[in-house]
């Protein structure tokens, strides 16, 4: 088992003054007793919990506190779901920020998903409208009710058949129409053939689990890479799931 | 003033709209201009190794990159590496290990890829305590007396070739009256002391590889971890493009995860102390860090090629 390193935030200067100790970064300082100093060079390295001195422990707790600690909160996740994402390379704080982003669906299918999505990961916060993040569901992306250019993201989800998938997110520079005019045929046409309820319902679990993670992983997420490679002139079915 | 190859001309800085120039009065305007693009935009990896074949190509003498263990200097060494450009890693230890935390980074790519740098070092104390640092700062209008050890060293070797610098374009977000969010492109005044040092020590190269070409600015402004955070999704509380920094060096340069560092960690207040007893100078009123800003969509905009 991995022991818990800690440091202190890469941002803070350590300063020593006769009594007391600051932390100083471009846009905060923080003066601690000059007690804590001992800690405080301690922990300019990160530093297994266990080496940390006993009679320093109220200090550490104070710092983690001040949130001044790398790897010290779970910023307020249970700790598997901290462990997840900080062992996927996304801090706890950055995780848990992200994953208060509201889902709002919309769209012919949304009813359903949207039901699914509030069952299946009760500590997502699923609205009716105002949502950070729009899911627009479809059976059909060339046939969507959709502006042409949008101002705020919309994640695309196109659902029946065999092949349901997740993507691309619209955004102010790769609107619908965007979209539309650089697609000929989608892929997955004709694969939109009924299935087994049992198939589906595994499908639509992939399909909201994903959407979850896209909240915590974001640009990073298979389906906001369709600009990865950005090349709009350029988009191939390497580039997304469409065959030109 | 001459850019001495700084871009290839497809990217410019300087005052109110005059490229390459430093600072006259405090109310002067820092300005940016990334062209529109001239051809499809690669991603940025490709970009890179693009303007490391195109710097090789129109600069002569061997090229020296300072080489600090970071991720944007990493980078540089990266793409020169993949383009199979031959180049001379300039390493700036601080004595008595003080920067050992972030130099370890260079020496272990070093050593990974065969390289054989070049290892300088400066006593921190000694450089900023004798004036040598405000030497430097003066030459360059420097805001940011942390770049003057690694700008004072590279005047060794500007006779035997020329020197690759740092930078690269950032998005913040600035709340509007109506309680919106403006997405703005930024380049920051402080780091255009690296071309204002290179003009008055007569140092050859590019000051900024992340802006050698407009194609390799908008690779970086159009990659998804821009764009997204533009888009709206990530949480308010991440208002710049800093912490997605990395993460574009992975995905097109395959770089580690690794710590943040300044290199200035082990130093305590030092530079704190020296930046601050700088800007109070009289003679430091031209030396300041002003952001030119364009909004982000709008330069996104000049992202798609003009065909004839």
């Amino acid at each position: 088992m991995t022991a818990v390193k800690l440091a202190l935030s890469p941002a803070l200067q350590l300063h020593g003054g006769s009594d007391t100790a600051s932390l100083v970064s471009e846009s905060e300082q923080f003066d601690l007793p000059i007690a804590y100093m001992p800690l405080l060079k301690q922990l300019q390295s990160p530093t297994d919990i266990d080496e940390i001195a006993a009679d320093h422990r109220p200090y550490l707790k104070h710092l983690g506190e001040l949130r001044l600690l790398h790897g010290s909160s779970f910023a307020g996740l249970d700790r598997s779901v901290a462990a997840y994402w900080l062992s996927q390379g996304f801090p706890p704080n950055f995780a848990s920020a992200q994953l208060a982003l509201s889902i709002q669906f919309s769209g012919h299918q949304s009813a359903r998903y949207r039901e699914l999505m509030a069952a299946r990961h009760p500590d997502a916060t699923v609205c009716e409208s105002g949502g950070l993040l729009a899911a627009y569901v479809t059976k059909d992306l060339l046939e969507c009710e959709l502006p042409a250019k949008v101002k705020t993201p919309i994640v695309l989800i196109k659902v029946g058949g065999v092949k349901q998938s997740i993507g691309p997110v619209l955004s102010p520079a790769f609107g619908y129409a965007d979209l539309v005019r650089r697609i000929k045929r989608p892929f997955d046409a004709d694969l939109s053939v009924p299935v087994p309820a049992g198939i589906q319902t595994t499908a639509d679990a992939l399909l909201l689990t994903e959407l979850y993670h896209l909240r915590v992983r974001a640009a990073a997420h298979p389906a906001t890479s369709h600009v990865v490679e950005w090349n709009l002139t350029t988009l191939t079915k390497t580039a997304w799931k469409v065959k030109q | 003033m001459i850019s001495h190859g700084f871009t290839d001309g497809s990217f410019a800085l300087g005052y109110d709209g005059v490229p390459w120039t430093n600072r006259r009065s405090a109310q002067d305007r820092f300005y940016h201009l990334a062209h529109p693009v001239r051809r499809t935009v690669e991603p940025f990896g490709v970009e890179a190794v693009l303007a490391a074949l195109q710097i090789r190509e129109s600069h002569e003498g061997i090229v020296y990159i300072p080489y600090s263990g970071g991720a944007d200097s990493e980078g540089i060494c990266e793409a020169f590496r993949r383009a199979q450009v031959e180049f001379t890693p300039l390493i700036v230890v601080y004595e008595n290990d003080l920067n050992k935390h972030d130099v370890d980074y260079a020496f272990a790519y070093c050593t990974t890829h065969g390289l054989e740098p070049i290892v300088e070092s400066v006593n921190l104390a000694e450089f900023y305590r004798s004036g040598h640092a405000l030497e430097v700062a003066r030459m360059c209008q420097a805001w940011e007396l942390a770049y003057m050890p690694v700008l004072s060293v590279t005047m060794k070797y500007r006779d035997t070739g020329f020197t690759i610098g740092p930078g690269e374009p950032s998005i913040s977000r600035v709340l509007q009256d109506d309680g919106t969010s403006q997405w703005l492109y930024s380049e920051s005044e402080r780091h255009y002391c690296y071309n204002k040092f290179m003009t008055a020590a007569g140092i050859r190269g590019v000051p900024s590889f992340y802006q050698w070409s407009t194609e390799l600015v908008h690779s970086m402004l159009c990659d998804p971890f821009f764009e997204s955070l533009a888009n709206g999704l990530y949480a308010d509380r991440i208002w710049g493009s800093g912490i997605l920094k990395h993460r574009l060096y992975e995905k097109h340069l395959g770089l580690l995860p690794r710590t943040k560092f300044t290199g200035f960690e082990a130093t305590g207040g030092m530079l704190s102390i020296h930046n601050h007893e700088w800007r109070m100078r009289d003679e430091a009123a031209l030396c300041q860090n002003q952001s030119s800003d364009i909004e982000y969509w709008t330069q996104l905009a000049n992202a798609i090629p003009v065909t004839s």
